[in-house]
């Protein structure tokens, strides 16, 4: 909406400075307003605690992160009877924020990965079920929930994703049955992640991480 | 002489409008450390190895008036924890059946006894990677033979 006034110059003038003050208060209210909206949206976003994890005794108001499991780890850095391997995993932030992550919760150290013919993890591997793959979270203990720090921080951009290499989090174990050998898996759910909400670069993607202890 | 009060006033609220709408924090303030749930299925991809035989695996005289061989191979890659030796014998230029003679080689070669003359030998490696993880056997060497006359230890 807009107007036109014709006023006397001196009048003009005294109008012009009432309008300015008057302009920036009605703008700031309105400012205000909307941000508040914003911040209400924020805070309509109702997500629990994930059970088991070292979670504060305040309520999280954030939208879950999800991860998931969209491509296979370098050949260079595979499981193997006794040894470790990389894991690859994408982060998706779907909160208005950064959020940057710096460490992670496991599951127990006998909840292990199902195993697959194929980087799509779709057709099961006979013999190499969740029950018998021996493939589980490096450092994961007895304890559901153990908290294991990243060796850097990771920040996922507001509305991003983020693709990351765990180098050495997978672990097999030696016994592992050969019907295990050449199989892809799907690693077990994290119990929850560490992370703080608020301005921060964006950790660049593709990107490496890992935690050793 | 007219004058746009009202533009004025519309990009000023704009603008404040915007400088706080880009500063929508997490309720819990900046900084705040807590912990996150994650939807259901959060995880990641791992992959194994496939077990691999060794490569150029060969069998060579020790020495031209022996009656060993040395068999030795390449490793396919590091996680290797030890081999298996296999040995075919026949009188013809066909091996026969192939039997292990040598188990949880941890080096890259192994030595033979002393051979039986009139004899000709093969021999195939595999790696093992664990007790049920073991590769198929490798590409079979060439035929030894050891011969009565000289060189007793031979190949064509």
């Amino acid at each position: 909406m807009s107007f036109t006034l014709r006023e006397r110059p001196q009048k003009l003038h005294k109008r012009a400075k009432f309008w300015s003050r008057r302009s920036i208060v009605v703008s700031a209210a309105i400012g205000a307003l909307l941000a508040g909206g914003g911040a209400y949206a924020a805070t309509s976003w109702v997500v629990g605690l994930g059970s088991g994890s070292n979670a504060l005794s305040q309520s999280a108001n954030v939208t879950n992160l999800t991860i998931a499991a969209v491509a296979t780890p370098s050949p260079s850095n595979l499981l193997y009877p006794g040894g470790t391997g990389d894991v690859v995993m994408t982060i998706t932030n779907p909160n208005p924020y950064p959020v940057t992550l710096t460490a992670v919760q496991l599951p127990t150290n006998t909840t292990y990965a199902a195993g697959y013919t194929t980087s799509a993890l779709t057709s099961a591997q006979s013999g190499c079920s969740s029950t018998t793959s021996d493939v589980a979270w490096n450092f994961a203990t007895g304890t559901s929930g153990s908290s294991h720090a990243l060796t850097s921080a990771l920040t996922v951009a507001a509305n991003g994703t983020l693709t990351v290499t765990m180098t050495n989090d997978a672990s097999m174990l030696a016994a592992a049955p050969a019907a295990c050998e050449a199989t892809f898996f799907s690693m077990p759910s994290l119990t929850g992640v560490t992370a703080s909400g608020g301005a921060a670069t964006p950790t660049t993607s593709p990107a490496s991480d890992s935690w050793t202890s | 002489m007219a004058r746009r009060v009202s533009a004025r006033w519309v990009v000023l609220t704009v603008a404040l409008s915007l400088g706080l709408l880009g500063q929508v924090q997490p309720a819990e303030g900046v900084g705040t450390a807590w912990s996150v749930a994650l939807r259901a299925g959060s995880g990641g991809e791992a992959a194994s190895i496939a077990a691999s035989p060794p490569s150029g695996v060969a069998a060579a005289c020790v020495s031209s008036g022996g009656k060993t061989i040395s068999v030795s191979w390449t490793a396919p890659n590091t996680h290797v924890s030890s081999y298996t030796v296999y040995q075919a014998t026949s009188t013809t230029g066909t091996p026969g059946t192939y039997s292990s003679v040598a188990t949880g080689q941890t080096g890259l070669s192994w030595t033979t006894g002393t051979l039986t003359t009139g004899r000709n030998y093969w021999y195939e490696v595999v790696s093992a990677y664990s007790s049920s993880w073991t590769s198929a056997k490798s590409a079979a060497t060439g035929e030894t033979t050891i011969s009565s006359s000289s060189p007793q230890c031979r190949q064509p």
